[in-house]
This record gives C-alpha cells, structure tokens and sequence, in this order.
C-alpha cells in the first residue's frame, strides 16, 4: 500500500510530485525485486525469505541498529558534554538576570514597607518616655551620619557619559570622582538615584555600573546634598574633576556640572554588620 | 523487535562511553546525526511497505555517512564546508520528512 | 455539516495561535532591553551583584520582621523597643565609624619606601576590601567612613586631612579568605602597591580590633525629608 490515495484538487499538483523523487532508499526497492525473482513470480512479496537469508537479515539488521544507535548516543553524549553554544549560555544569562532584578525589586519593595512598620512601631512604643525618646534622637542622629535616612538639600548635579562608541568611563574613574566630591565637602552623595552608604560599592558590569550592587545604566547622573557654591569651588581644584575635565577633550566624555537647589536622595540600605560587633570604647 | 532494541541499546552505549569527540570530527556529527535519522525512518518505511532489508539498511546508512562526510570534507577544502554541511542536512532531512510522512499515511491513513 | 464546522474552528485556533506566536516573537526579538546586548562576563557581573543585593535584601527582610516580632510582642513592648532601637543604633554606629568594632578580618601592612604609592591606590583598597564584604576599616589611625575621601599625592596621601605616614596598618573587619584574595586578583591592589615599589603583607586574623572613631559632623544643607 505504497500508493497514497491522493485528493481531487491535489493531483493538479502532479507535476509538482514530480519533481520529489519517492525518497526511499531504492536499494529496498531492488531488494524486494531480487527477492521476488528468488522466489519466482507466484510468491507473495511477504512471504517468510529461506532461514539462511533471514538469519544474516537479522545479524545486518542488529548491527544497522547498533550502529545508528552509537551515532546517535554519541552525538547526544558529545552535545550534552560540551558547553551550550555561546548564545545558549547567553540567554540563559540574560533571563537569569532578567528574574534576579524582578526579584530584587520586590524585595526592596518588601524592605522597604517593613522598615517602615518598624520605624512606626517604634515611635510609638518609645514615645512620651524620657530614655526611649534620648534612644530614639540617638537612633535618628546615627541614621542621618549613616545614611539610612532619605535627605533633601541644595547640591549638585553632576551628569558623565561616554562620547563615542567606546566605553571610557570606567568603575575606577566614578570612584575617585565621587572621592573627590566628598573631598569638596559633600553631606550626601547618590550615583543613578542610588544613595551611598559606608558599605556601597560602585563596580564595572560592562557598559553598565553597578552602584550598591544595583545596576545603572549612563549617562551617571550623581546627586551631590551640599554647599552649592563651595562644592564647586573646590570640586573644580581635586583629582577627580581634573580626570574628567581630560576625558571630554581626549574622549569627548559628556561631563557637566550644575548647581541644584533642591535634591531629594533616598535612604541608603546597607546591611547590617554580621562579624563586626561593637566594642565598648576605651 | 530486535531492530528497536538494538537502536536502543546503541544509544545507552553512546551514552554511556561518553567518548571525547575530538575536534575534527565535530563539523561532521551533524550529518551523521540526520544521515542516522534518515536510515531509522527508511527503514521504517520499508518495514511498513513490506519492503525492509537488513542489508540494505547497514549499507544505506554507512555509505551516506561516508559519502556526506567526503562531500563536506571536499566543501571544507573548497571553502565552502559549511554550506555543503547545510545542503546535506537539508537534503536529508527532506527525505527524512517524506518518509515520515509516508509512515504517517501507513499508520493513519491521513 | 458538523465536521466542516469543526475543521474550521480548528484552522482557525491554529492560524490565531500561529499569528499570536509571530507577534510575541517579532516583539521579543525588537525589545529594546539593553541587556540583550551585552557580553556574558558582564552579564555575570550583574547577575553576581544582583544574588549579592537579594541576599543583603532578604537579611534586612528577615531582620526587620524579627525586630518587628520584637516590637510586637505581647508584654513589655517599651523594653523591647528599647533593646532594638539600642541594637540598630548600635549596628549603624559600626557602620558609620562612631563605635569601636571587633571581629574576624585583615590586618595589611603597608610599605612604600620609594614614595611611590597614590592616594588613588588606597582608594582602590578600600573599594576592593568593601567589594569583598569588609564591614568596618581603618587606615592608620582614620576610620573609614562613608564620606572619607583621599587627597594628597603620590607618595605623601592625606586621609580626610590627616596625612598618612608609612609603613601603613590597614585594618579591616569581614570574612578573611574573601578580602584578602580581593587584594590579591591580578592588576588589584597589592600587584599595584608592589609595582609603585612598595610592600603590602595581608595577616588574616580571628580578632582584628578597629578602634580610631570617627567625628560626626552634623549636616548643614542635608535635611531629613519627609
């Protein structure tokens, strides 16, 4: 049953047909032939071959299988073995980063209501006494000096991108840029709207920085909380400014500098020390 | 029957040797891999036909194997190794659809 | 007649389906999300800064519910606030430099015979100690702070207005092994120290005691908002 039952409006693609060859090995096709003159003519096409025939079917049958068999273990084995093609392990990556900045968002979210609540909760249970109140004004007096409060103030806003195509600003640059500010007098600094606290980090990713391990894409903008006129004065003679004053001539850097007259940073959230535990002073 | 257990029986080996595949057989595994489909589905087809030959069946699959492996050893030569490479698979693989598609007629009649 | 029916119902969820999946192919491929274009070593940079801001977030989760628990808790609430608002205090005076802290950490020595050591190159230490976890650090007699800034010049570096003498201690409280392979990656601080012709010797301790403090300075433009 070879011959498929081909529908009205399709054998006027005959010619079509025409062009595919019937793809099967022919060696079939003329084996089946031999077979039948063996037999002779009157045989069924079906009829069981002599047993010497059958028996070396069988054998080339189990070594055809074996061999395909190895082929294809071999090659899923090699596939498997090998690292995925770049690609793959690319976009393996990109989702993985994809989920773990979803991820961090509602986690910050999460921290954030929290620390609220407990901020709230404190309040009220301090309140109205005279230690809890001195506990809570220490409190606040430490958050300020560490950051973990959101503040607002005069400033600066300082705005770096790279000129060209080629990525020039580097994690090292922003660092002692951002040394340098605080060198000028800064009170509070945020790089991309992410506050820095005594434990943040600025680190390269690419063409993206990571500030607090939080990425953030060019052009920087850094929020400097200060004296606006004083900060530039002295920004303008430190190391820093003097770098990128170099990159926009050499590299076409986009460095600029503009007062602000009200900045709003938010609070930094650095963890809290797990092996430093505080000594009672000498 | 035998054929599918020998088949299977030669994909745990494979697997289980887990051989280095050296470097310069690399470009070839993919045309082994569809000349391999190629020879299970003919066979298969020739099986439903009435028509399989174990003897043929060895011998198809080897000589492709060894025929698509000189045509692109001839295309690397040439420079273009990996377009053959493609033709080759893409040949294949026509023929690994037609015989699909002939089985699924055998076995559903659609 | 029902069987036509059907058929048609058929082609037409498959051809929806096809034109949905066109459609969510063409807009995935054109995202315009930066992120398809950038390199796997920086993708691994990210995704590492990521895993280390999730933890720090889901300690800072934990920590804020159990002190909220604390807050809660039937009893004595006024105690308990007290003790946790003594605790937080006490975690950012760490932090912030105005306590002294102990804990398990480096002590580096420094040495620049030849003057050859930037202020930017203790910059860099500081960054790479923080990278790696340090909690608290002191260079020579100055505690770090989050506004301590390096000034000076090669071989004569002033530190938030105290001028640096060498050899340098440099003290810092974190996990040993991570802080001291920091400084030690190729190109990183104690390659750069070597090259400028002077010396760095990492000790890992199990108690390193930070005792310099340093001076709050109340804010005069920076106002708590809200």
């Amino acid at each position: 049953m070879s011959e498929p039952r081909v529908p009205e409006p399709l054998r006027n693609l005959e010619p079509l047909r025409n062009l595919l060859p019937d793809l099967l090995d022919p060696g079939y096709a003329r084996a089946a032939a031999r077979r039948r003159s063996v037999r002779g003519p009157g045989a069924p096409a079906h009829a069981a071959p002599p047993p010497d025939d059958r028996r070396s079917q069988r054998v080339a049958l189990v070594v055809g299988a074996l061999l395909v068999g190895l082929v294809l273990g071999i090659a899923a084995d090699d596939a498997a073995a090998r690292a995925p093609g770049a690609e793959q392990a690319r976009r393996g990556l990109v989702e993985d980063v994809r989920d773990a900045r979803g991820t961090t968002d509602e986690l910050s979210e999460q921290a954030r209501g929290l620390a609220a609540g407990v901020q709230d909760a404190q309040r009220e249970a301090l309140a109205g006494d005279e230690v809890g109140e001195a506990a809570l004004d220490t409190l606040r007096r430490l958050e300020l000096t560490a950051g973990t409060v959101a503040v607002t103030g005069p400033g600066l806003r300082i705005t770096v991108a790279d000129g060209g195509e080629d990525r020039t600003v580097l994690d090292r640059d922003l660092q002692v840029l951002v040394n340098s500010v605080w060198a000028s007098g800064a009170e509070a600094v945020a790089i991309g709207g992410v506050r820095l606290h005594p434990t943040a980090t600025v680190r390269q990713a690419g063409g993206a920085v990571l500030v607090d391990n939080r990425p953030t894409a060019q052009p920087y903008v850094i929020e400097v909380i200060g004296d606006p006129a004083g900060l530039h004065t002295r920004l303008v003679d430190t190391e820093g400014y003097g770098r990128f004053a170099t990159f926009t001539q050499v590299y076409g850097t986009r460095f600029t500098v503009e007062t602000a007259q009200s900045l709003t940073l938010p609070a930094g959230t650095p963890a809290e020390p797990e092996l430093a535990r505080k000594e009672a002073g000498r | 029957m035998i054929g599918i257990i020998a088949l299977v029986v030669g994909v745990l080996v494979g697997l289980w040797l887990d051989p280095t595949v050296p470097e310069w057989v690399q470009p070839y595994l993919p045309i082994a891999v569809v000349a391999a489909l190629d020879a299970v589905l003919g066979g298969l087809r020739a099986r439903l036909d009435g028509i399989f030959d174990g003897k043929v069946f060895v011998v198809s699959f080897v000589s492709n194997v060894v025929i698509a492996a000189l045509i692109v050893l001839l295309g690397d030569e040439l420079g273009v190794g990996a377009q053959l490479s493609t033709a080759v698979v893409v040949v294949l693989g026509i023929r690994i659809f037609a015989n699909a598609a002939a089985i699924r007629r055998h076995l559903f009649g659609a | 007649m029902p069987r036509i029916k059907l058929a048609t119902v058929l082609i037409a969820v498959l051809c929806l389906a096809l034109g949905l999946a066109i459609a969510t192919q063409v807009r995935r491929t054109n995202s315009g999300d930066s992120l398809a274009d950038q390199r796997p070593q920086d993708l691994v940079v990210l995704l590492d800064g990521l895993q280390q801001r999730e933890a720090a977030l889901r300690k800072e989760i934990a920590e804020a519910e159990a002190a909220l628990t604390r807050l809660r808790a039937s009893g004595d609430t006024s105690a308990a606030a007290l003790a946790e608002a003594r605790r937080r205090a006490d975690a950012l005076a760490v932090l912030a430099g105005t306590a002294a802290a102990a804990g398990p950490g480096l002590e580096i020595e420094v040495t620049d015979p030849q003057g050859g050591v930037a202020p930017s190159d203790l910059l860099d230490a500081v960054q790479e100690l923080r990278a790696a976890g340090a909690e608290a650090v002191q260079v020579g007699d100055v505690r770090i702070g989050v506004d301590s800034a390096f000034t000076g010049s090669t071989g004569e570096i002033v530190l938030d207005g105290v001028r640096l003498a060498a050899p340098l201690t440099v003290l810092a409280i974190g996990d040993p092994p991570t802080m001291a392979a920091a400084l030690n990656i190729p190109g990183g601080v104690v390659d750069t120290v070597e090259r400028a012709g002077g010396g760095v010797r990492i000790t890992q301790r199990d108690r390193v005691d930070i005792t310099a403090l340093r001076t709050i300075r109340t804010p005069q433009y920076a106002r708590p908002a809200g």
